[in-house]
This record gives structure tokens, C-alpha cells and sequence, in this order.
């Protein structure tokens, strides 16, 4: 546009030129010349400037059309790929299905075994508690003949009693048997002091008449008792004072008390006598 | 004060028995007594509140480990003490310790305290020091305490632990180290027969101001199995309320309830003519003691038969047959131990007995009342040397009076079960003192020693200030040779400077800057060691002109002094000592021109000769 009037103002200075030489005004015709000499210079800078930015934009043009080219194969080349990959997708969905259902029937097999295992540990525990059973019940048996020979032990030791009850008392003056129940009296009594609290059931003398307890029915034993007559006799008489432990203090047995509660009293030797 | 779940514990450690007694602090209910598991026989244990002071050293495979165990120790190695170690003592005596609390007081004079001599007169292999016998005992309790009680340590509980009030410093200071070595930590040691106070003082609750008022003077009169302890206690007032001092202890008298028995036992063996073994005797040692407590208890038998088995099975023909009477029995039990005497019967000291001899030195006079005159005339004589001890007594005191005589009595020890012994001992009392006499009643006669170190523990515990003063019971000397020009043929005397007077406070620090020692560094020193319980005037400083024959010799002290310079230097020092907070008395020597010190130590080994 702007060389356009450059042009324009270019051919007019040569016509106002041309027509200054025709009148043969030098001064116009210079001053036109020069002037149009001047717009054909601008005109001249101007075009070729304009060409330049021509090229320029011919050359973005061009760039702009290989990259869209470029573009265009990239997205055929990714569209192939996903296609592809949609192909290979179904492959594996497919696998994947296959892969449920084989641990649903996993499952099931492992459900099959758990419940069996079950089974199994319930027979194990009734087993177990089977044998604990007749365990305890040895054990028992065992606690109670050890601590029943340690109590003989302590009667023995402090009292006597194997000394005294497995001797030929027949054979024996009264007066011998006499003092030897002293010994086996006192010894016996500290025992039974030491691990008893025992006192009589009854506070009444023996021989007086009593009035029949209603409570505690264990501990009265009630003796020629007539059907019937028993619903209205409040009232007998007191044969026996009856015995009571109050309270029990046993010594413990330790661990392996077993293996030598048996030794009631160990037979001893007096060492001195080999020196002699 | 009370840190959570510290539970205040005391022990009896006693001669024949030891009990453990243990009070909830701020509880108003009365201690309780420890059920102490112990070896009843082969694998039986058994919980009782005594557990005897029997230590039993078995032969090589005597006893198999397995019946030996206990519910805290499965090895089987643990010592054996208590209710088996007393039956297997008297199948075979040799093998076990006894009264080893009565060597604990006489360890440290003829012999090498550290020389395992128990038992007596036994070649066994495996003896122990009195000091080890007394921390198998104390280890066997905090076992059996931290078994039935889990938790905190018993060691940590705080722990008063009772000695006659005749021990000395040496037999308290290895009474401490028995208990430190057996794992207790917090520890206070008290007087027997303050212990028993206590427990009467626990006993009365708040109603005991209303028994003893300013000027009274408690008689304290405990009678052990081994052992006779008497106390004075004065009561005075300060700020307002009642005070109370301990202001005399007796001294160590090895007499008590087992020399009755065997006196009883002597008696029979010889009126019945009797020829018995050793088992037998024993036996008849112990029948002796059931005819004492029958026939002079409280159901008044007149007569009391005793039948003593052979060692055989055969019981019917080997028994011995005997009646003892009640007339006898206080004939040779009333009148040789309690013998109706004057207040003014004096029973000559027994000198320290020689280095040589050995064995336990026994009480010569058998006789308590004459034992308990001769303690009130020393305790007159005491408190006339100080003057502040008059004031303690306060317008009760007479300077004029052969003895001082209590208002008060208080009887605790298991022969006062019966009751014609108690009887005799408060009639002469009151023939003494005047009808005015009161008689205070002991809340239990056995366990009143456990029960009130127990109230003291927690009295502690709980920052209480009720507290009976006592401090330090005698007065210590240490021996110096003093300056005099030679004589040929005649020793030097040795004197005594008082280190630590009579009635020393717990935690007080005494020191005597003006007698310097001059010590070699890198050289033992040592210095022998005196003491007197009859001596409450001499100040700090004192001097005794003749130590050895005025005082009773304790034992050597040692010191040695590590310098780190090479050469041996003379340092001037000066002596401090101190009673502990524990009750046990610490001697060191104090460098004068720097504030370093030295311990001086007990002398644990003593050369030979």
C-alpha cells in the first residue's frame, strides 16, 4: 500500500518533472526530479524490505506445513500403537478371567482344608484334654501319697508313732507303755499344733443333755434315732464332744518331693562307732 | 518422706529365732508377722512366723539337692536354715551353727573375725564367720519376703534391724555389714529393748501420755534364749510435750531362757542319776523346757512326767521315765536364776577374758536379779558422772542413792510366760522401789522386739517425731602411749582419749583438732580401741591414765594413707568420728592443712598372739 503511493508519488514527481522540462522551469524540474527521485528511493528501500518479510513468511509457511505433515504421521503412528495396545488389553482381560475364576476354585479347595483343620484341632484338643485328665488325676494321686507320707514323717520324727505302733505292745508292762505314750503323745500333739488349728465341735460336757443343733447337720451325728420321733426330740445327750480342723496349715511338698517321701525315717548309723 | 510402695519392715535376728514383723505406713492397724517359708523336711516347706536360728551344713550327698530346694531356689545350694536345720541339729550338732548371734558380739576379741569358726569345736568342712551365719539368715528372709511378696525388692523396703543394746560398735558395724552383704539396702539398726518399747509405745496408741509423765524412769528388762538386756528410759519434757532418753543399757550378759533348760536338764541328769548320749540329753534338754513352761505356766501342774526314747526303734524298753515337781523346778529355776537379793548386790565385771581363751565367755553369775542390781547401781554411777544426764532425770535425780530406780518396768522375752517368774522379778522391784512401782503390760512377750522394730520403721517412714534418744550407749577411747622417761622394766601406760562420749547423737560429727598425729603416707597405722559403758561424764577429749586396766578393749583400728607422691611424706592429721544415721560409728583421720580424709577401718584380721 505504502509503495503503491510511493509509486504514485514517484510517477507524479516525474510527470511534474516532465512537465517542468516542458515549460522549462529547471527550478520545479529539479525539485520534482529530486523528489522523485526520492520516492523512487523510498519506494525502492520500502519494496525490498516488504520482499524480505515475504520471504520470511513464505519460509514459516513452509516450516509450518512439514511440521503439520509431521504431526499427522505421528498421530497415525500412535493410533496403529493404541490399537495395538486395545488388542493386547482384551488379551489380558481375558487372562485375567481366567485367573478368577481359578482362585475362586483355590478358594474353595482352601475352604475345604480350613474347615477339616478344624475338625482336626477340635479331636487334637478333646485328645489333649483327654490326657491331661488322667495326668491330673496321677498327679493327684501322687501329691496326695507324698504329702500323707511327709505328715507320717513328721509324726515319726517329733512323735514316735512307727516306733509305736509297730512294736509287739502286748508283750509290754503298762508302766513301759506308760512312758513310751508320753513320748508319742507330746511328739504327735506339737504335729498336730504346728498343722491344725482342731477344736471340739461341742463346748458341752460329754454325758450332758443338749439341745439338738438345726444347723451344720455334718458335724452332729445323731444315734438311736426312732422313726418319726426324731421331727419332735429337740433334746440327747452327748456321747462325744466331736473334733473339728478350724484351719490347715500342711507344710508344702516341693517339686520331686515324690522321689524320697517314701524314707519315712532313714535308718542311722553313728559314724564315731568305726573310729573306736 | 514415704516414697509409694516402701513398706516399712523390721527383724528380730535373735538368738534362737528370727521374726519379721511389717507395718502399712499411716495405718492404724497393728504390724503383722511375716509366715516365713522354710525347709520343713526333705522337699516340705513350710510357713511359720519363727524361723529358727539354726544354720545346718550338710555331709557331701548327706541331702540330695532336689529335697533341699525352695520355692525361690531350685539349685539346691541355698544355705539351710530354720525349722529342718533345728531337727537335723540335733541328729547330728556338729554339723550345725547356733547361737551364732552371740559369737557376732565376741567374734572381734580373741579371734580372727574373719576366720570361719562356727560351729563351735567342729572339724567340719565348710564353717562360716558369725557375719556369714547372720547374712544367711537375712538373705534367707528377703528371699522369702520377695516370694510372697513380688514387686519391689525387700531390700529396698526400709528395714530396722534389732541388737541387744549391750552390742558394741564392732558387733553392730558386722551386723550391718551381714545385712548390706545380704542385699538390704535402707537400713537402721535399733536396741532390742527399745524395740520392745515401741511395740508397747505402738501398742498404747496415743493413751501412753497418759501412763508416764514427766520425771518417770522405764525399766526395760528383756530376757532372750541367749541373752539378758536391761534399759533405762527417762521420760523428761521439751517444747510442750514428752521426751523420752535412753539414758542406760546393761551390759552383755550370755544368760537367758536356754541356760534355764539346761540347768533344769543337769539337775534331773544328775538327781536321776542318769547316764545318757548326747541325743538323749538333748532330748532331755527339751522335755526340761516343756516341764518349765508346764509347770510354772499358767494351769499350775503340780507334777510333770517326762519320758526321754533311746535312739533305737525299740521304744518300749529304751525309754527313761521321770517326774519333775513344781517344787523343784522353782527351786532350781525361781531360786538360782531370780534369786529375793538386796538392791545394793554388786556382781564383780568379768575382765575381758584373756586373748587365749576360747569359746564364749558365759555369764559366771547365773542370777538375773542380781545381775539387774548390780545394772542399777552402774546406772546411778553412769548418770552421776553427767550432768546432763541429771537433767534428763530431772527432780527424781539423788546423788545420794546406791542405785537408780525405775517407776516403771516393762518385762518382754519368752520366759515371762510364766507367771511366777514374772511375779518374782516385779515383787523385788517393788521391795526396791516402793509399792508405787507399775508394772507395763507387754502386748506380746515372743514377738513385742519384731513388732515394735517394725512400728519404728514406719515411724520413720512417716517422719514422726516420736522417737526414743538414744545415741551412742558407751563412750569409745583410743589407745595412746603417753610421754614419760623411760623405766627400765616398766611399760609405758597407755592412755585413752575419749574419741566419742556417751550419748553421741545419730548423724553427730565429732572431731579433736588438738591432739595431731603425725601419719607416714603409704604405712599402716594402727591404733587399739577401747570402750566404757559407766563412763557418761567424759567429755570429748577425755583422758584415761590407764586405758587397759580402767576401759574394756574393743579391737585394733588401721589406717592407711595412699599419697600420690612417691616419696613418703609425715602429714600432721587430726581424728574425727562419727555416728551414723544407721547407728554404726565411723572413725577417720582428718588431714589438718587440707580437707582430705581417711577412713580408718575396723581391724577385720587380727595377727595371731
Amino acid at each position: 500500500m505504502m509503495t503503491n503511493t510511493l509509486l504514485s508519488l514517484t510517477l507524479i514527481s516525474a510527470a511534474l518533472t516532465f512537465m517542468a522540462l516542458l515549460k522549462e522551469n529547471a527550478e520545479v524540474a529539479i525539485i520534482a526530479a529530486g523528489a522523485g527521485l526520492a520516492f523512487a528511493l523510498i519506494s525502492l528501500i520500502a519494496g525490498a524490505r516488504i520482499a524480505r518479510r515475504r520471504a520470511q513468511d513464505a519460509s514459516q509457511l513452509q516450516a509450518l506445513k512439514e511440521s503439520s505433515v509431521e504431526m499427522t504421521r505421528k498421530a497415525q503412528e500412535l493410533e496403529t500403537r493404541l490399537n495395538a495396545e486395545q488388542a493386547a488389553r482384551q488379551d489380558t482381560q481375558a487372562q485375567l478371567n481366567r485367573a478368577e475364576r481359578f482362585q475362586e476354585t483355590l478358594q474353595a479347595e482352601v475352604d475345604a482344608n480350613n474347615a477339616k483343620q478344624k475338625n482336626l484341632e477340635a479331636e487334637l484338643q478333646a485328645l489333649r484334654a483327654q490326657k491331661a485328665a488322667s495326668g491330673a488325676a496321677h498327679h493327684t494321686r501322687e501329691a496326695t501319697d507324698t504329702a500323707v507320707l511327709q505328715f507320717l514323717r513328721s509324726l515319726q520324727e517329733r512323735g514316735r508313732l512307727l516306733d509305736f505302733a509297730m512294736a509287739e505292745i502286748h508283750r509290754m508292762p503298762d508302766a513301759q507303755v506308760g512312758a513310751a505314750a508320753r513320748v508319742v503323745h507330746q511328739g504327735i500333739k506339737v504335729v498336730l499344733q504346728d498343722y491344725f488349728d482342731i477344736q471340739p465341735i461341742s463346748e458341752e460336757s460329754e454325758g450332758s443333755v443338749v439341745n439338738i443343733p438345726t444347723v451344720d447337720s455334718s458335724k452332729f451325728r445323731l444315734l438311736s434315732r426312732e422313726n418319726g420321733a426324731s421331727a419332735v426330740q429337740t433334746r440327747g445327750r452327748l456321747l462325744h464332744r466331736g473334733w473339728e480342723a478350724r484351719t490347715i496349715r500342711l507344710p508344702q511338698s516341693m517339686p520331686h518331693a515324690a522321689a524320697s517321701a517314701r524314707i519315712i525315717a532313714p535308718a542311722e548309723i553313728d559314724m564315731q562307732e568305726n573310729r573306736l | 518422706m514415704t516414697t509409694g510402695n516402701r513398706i516399712p519392715i523390721g527383724i528380730d535376728l535373735g538368738t534362737s529365732h528370727c521374726a519379721v514383723s511389717w507395718a502399712e505406713p499411716f495405718s492404724a492397724s497393728s504390724p503383722a508377722l511375716l509366715e516365713i517359708p522354710q525347709l520343713e523336711g526333705p522337699a516340705q516347706i513350710f510357713k511359720h512366723g519363727l524361723l529358727p536360728s539354726v544354720l545346718y551344713i550338710p555331709a557331701d550327698g548327706e541331702i540330695a539337692p532336689d529335697d533341699r530346694t525352695l520355692p525361690w531356689d531350685s539349685s539346691g545350694q541355698a544355705p539351710l536354715v530354720g525349722r529342718w536345720a533345728r531337727e537335723l541339729a540335733q541328729h547330728s550338732p556338729e554339723r550345725a551353727i547356733v547361737s551364732s548371734k552371740s559369737w557376732l558380739c565376741y567374734g572381734g576379741r580373741g579371734q580372727n573375725v574373719e576366720e570361719p569358726l562356727l560351729p563351735h569345736k567342729s572339724a567340719i568342712e565348710g564353717r562360716k564367720t558369725p557375719r556369714e551365719t547372720a547374712r544367711d539368715f537375712l538373705s534367707h528372709i528377703r528371699a522369702a519376703w520377695n516370694d510372697l511378696h513380688p514387686g519391689v525388692d525387700a531390700g529396698e523396703h526400709p528395714l530396722v534391724l534389732t541388737v541387744p543394746a549391750s552390742f558394741d560398735m564392732l558387733a553392730r558395724e558386722w551386723t550391718e555389714t551381714a545385712a548390706s552383704e545380704a542385699g538390704w539396702q535402707d537400713l537402721t539398726l535399733l536396741e532390742e529393748p527399745l524395740a520392745a518399747f515401741y511395740a508397747w509405745l505402738g501398742a498404747q496408741g496415743k493413751d501412753w501420755r497418759k501412763q508416764l509423765k514427766v520425771g518417770d524412769l522405764v525399766l526395760v528388762c528383756d530376757i532372750g534364749g541367749g541373752t539378758s538386756d536391761f534399759s533405762l528410759i527417762a521420760v523428761s519434757e521439751e517444747e510442750g510435750d514428752l521426751r523420752l532418753d535412753r539414758i542406760a543399757v546393761g551390759r552383755h550378759l550370755l544368760l537367758g531362757g536356754d541356760n534355764m533348760d539346761l540347768t533344769l536338764a543337769y539337775h534331773l541328769q544328775d538327781k536321776h542319776n542318769l547316764n545318757l548320749d548326747i541325743w538323749q540329753f538333748q532330748a532331755l534338754q527339751h522335755q526340761a523346757r516343756l516341764a518349765k513352761e508346764a509347770l510354772l505356766g499358767t494351769n499350775m501342774l503340780d507334777e510333770f512326767p517326762i519320758a526321754i526314747a533311746g535312739r533305737g526303734s525299740q521304744l518300749f524298753t529304751q525309754t527313761i521315765s521321770l517326774t519333775v515337781t513344781r517344787q523343784e523346778v522353782a527351786e532350781v529355776l525361781i531360786e538360782g536364776f531370780f534369786p529375793v537379793c538386796d538392791v545394793t548386790t554388786k556382781v564383780p565385771r568379768q575382765r575381758s577374758l584373756g586373748l587365749q581363751e576360747l569359746g564364749l565367755p558365759y555369764e559366771k553369775e547365773p542370777a538375773i536379779t542380781k545381775q539387774l542390781a548390780n545394772f542399777l547401781q552402774e546406772a546411778q554411777a553412769n548418770v552421776r558422772a553427767s550432768s546432763l544426764l541429771q537433767e534428763r532425770i530431772g527432780e527424781r535425780w539423788r546423788a545420794d542413792e546406791v542405785s537408780l530406780l525405775p517407776t516403771h518396768v516393762l518385762l518382754n522375752g519368752g520366759v515371762f510366760h510364766a507367771p511366777p517368774l514374772r511375779q518374782r522379778l516385779s515383787r523385788l522391784l517393788q521391795r526396791w522401789v516402793g509399792k508405787s512401782l507399775s508394772i507395763l503390760e507387754n502386748p506380746s512377750f515372743d514377738h513385742a522386739v519384731a513388732h515394735g522394730a517394725a512400728a519404728f520403721a514406719a515411724i520413720k517412714a512417716e517422719g514422726r517425731k516420736l522417737r526414743v534418744r538414744s545415741g551412742a550407749a558407751r563412750s569409745y577411747y583410743i589407745g595412746i602411749e603417753s610421754n614419760e622417761p623411760a623405766i627400765p622394766g616398766r611399760k609405758p601406760l597407755l592412755q585413752g582419749l575419749c574419741i566419742m562420749p556417751q550419748g553421741t547423737e545419730e548423724g553427730e560429727l565429732l572431731s579433736l583438732p588438738d591432739e595431731q598425729f603425725g601419719l607416714w603416707t603409704g604405712e599402716e597405722v594402727s591404733f587399739r580401741l577401747f570402750s566404757a559403758d559407766n563412763r557418761a561424764g567424759d567429755p570429748l577429749g577425755a583422758v584415761v591414765r590407764n586405758a587397759p586396766a580402767e576401759l574394756e578393749e574393743l579391737n585394733l583400728v588401721s589406717c592407711r594413707l595412699t599419697s600420690e607422691q612417691d616419696a613418703e611424706t609425715l602429714l600432721p592429721v587430726y581424728l574425727t568420728s562419727e555416728l551414723t544415721e544407721l547407728g554404726t560409728m565411723q572413725l577417720a583421720m582428718q588431714h589438718s592443712e587440707s580437707p582430705q580424709s581417711w577412713k580408718l577401718e575396723f581391724h577385720l584380721r587380727q595377727e595371731h598372739g
